[in-house]
């Protein structure tokens, strides 16, 4: 066993075998195990079905963790675009991607706000990531639909607020306590 | 085949850069080829990112991949249309991030805006058009000045191309090395 493979769904089912990071370089230092998901930041298996991804379990800790500086760069760049990013909460940190839930206000009302949007590691941000983006009311609802990302606001990092993550916060802390 | 794919898009991005900077040519020839490099660069860039859902892989293709100028055309379809898909929406805020750290001038936004629409009155690199003046012109007719007020500086446009290419490219080898 290559305990250097990473092995992921990706889009839908479709298996992606990423290989080994390793496999043209000399042998590194042993990986440390990704810890396993607290309970509070796992996400309910229907919500996670539907998003149809899964990270792979066996990347080495050092390699799954995003540098915290990384994802306020990024949250920075979105605030910075012509309709701005207005609040910006980072949940799921243990997770492979950057998983940010964003307030964009020009957004049209959208009734699946809760579903996310993956992209690849790009050039300047060279991590992949998961944006839950919508207006405020849209997140809002989301967050009552789905308890489960509910708990994991409530739990994450507000990385911008700009007069919307708090209340978003609130909000969920709120499902999260009723549910 | 999908790395195979943005290979040839890359190279095809480089041979119109280098077509680009043929001294032979006319400079409205040479500012198309520049114009090109650039836009085959951006949807290289996109190809990257795009990790939406299966299901809109058609409508990447349709409203990104097969239009000129995409930057400029996804900003007003997703402007115009309130249906537009929200993974595009957010597809366009991902490469406008990258695009804002790397290309701190805004050439290659620039460059991306160039091209004509249906209006005889807008400038083109390929066909005759009005001036503001009410002048008929071909675009041979147009000297430096007016295609460094248009495009930008072409030393300026084609090194920016040129360094965007190359982190792009670099940005492909990474992801073939880890995959």
């Amino acid at each position: 066993m290559d305990n250097n493979r990473i092995d992921f769904v990706r889009r839908d089912g479709d298996r992606i075998d990423t290989g080994s990071r390793s496999a043209s370089g000399p042998p590194g230092p042993p990986r440390i195990p990704a810890p396993a998901t607290p309970d509070r930041l796992r996400l309910a298996s229907p919500w996670r079905a539907s998003v149809g991804r899964v990270a792979g379990p066996r990347v080495g800790y050092t390699e799954r963790v995003i540098p915290k500086e990384k994802v306020v760069e990024l949250v920075d760049a979105h605030s910075k675009l012509e309709e701005p990013t207005t609040g910006a909460i980072w949940i799921r940190p243990e997770a492979v991607e950057a998983w940010l839930v964003e307030v964009i206000p020009s957004m049209a009302d959208d009734e699946k706000a809760e579903e996310p949007t993956f992209f690849s590691p790009g050039v300047e941000f060279r991590f992949p990531v998961a944006i839950i983006a919508g207006n405020r009311p849209s997140l809002e609802a989301a967050l009552r639909r789905k308890p489960e990302l509910a708990r994991a606001v409530a739990a994450g990092t507000v990385m911008l607020d700009a007069g919307d993550a708090k209340a978003l916060v609130d909000v969920a802390r709120e499902v999260s306590r009723a549910a | 085949m999908a790395d195979e794919r943005l290979k040839a898009w890359l190279r095809q991005a480089r041979a119109d850069l280098e077509a680009g900077k043929l001294e032979a040519a006319p400079e409205c020839h040479r500012r198309y080829w520049l114009q090109q490099a650039c836009e085959k660069g951006i949807k290289a860039l996109g190809q990257i990112l795009w990790n939406g859902p299966v299901a809109e892989d058609g409508r990447f293709r349709q409203h990104f991949l097969h239009k000129h100028s995409p930057l400029k055309q996804l900003a007003q379809q997703a402007a115009a249309d309130p249906a537009f898909p929200k993974s595009l929406h957010l597809l366009l805020r991902q490469l406008d991030a990258e695009l804002g750290k790397l290309d701190g001038e805004g050439l290659l936004r620039k460059v991306d805006s160039t091209t004509a629409t249906t209006e005889p009155t807008d400038a083109s690199y390929r066909y005759p058009f009005r001036d503001a003046a009410g002048e008929e012109l071909a675009p041979v007719d147009w000297s430096t000045a007016d295609w460094d007020a248009y495009q930008g500086n072409a030393l300026g446009v084609a090194a920016a191309i040129d360094r965007f290419l190359r982190v792009v490219e670099n940005r492909r080898q990474r992801g073939r090395a880890m995959g």
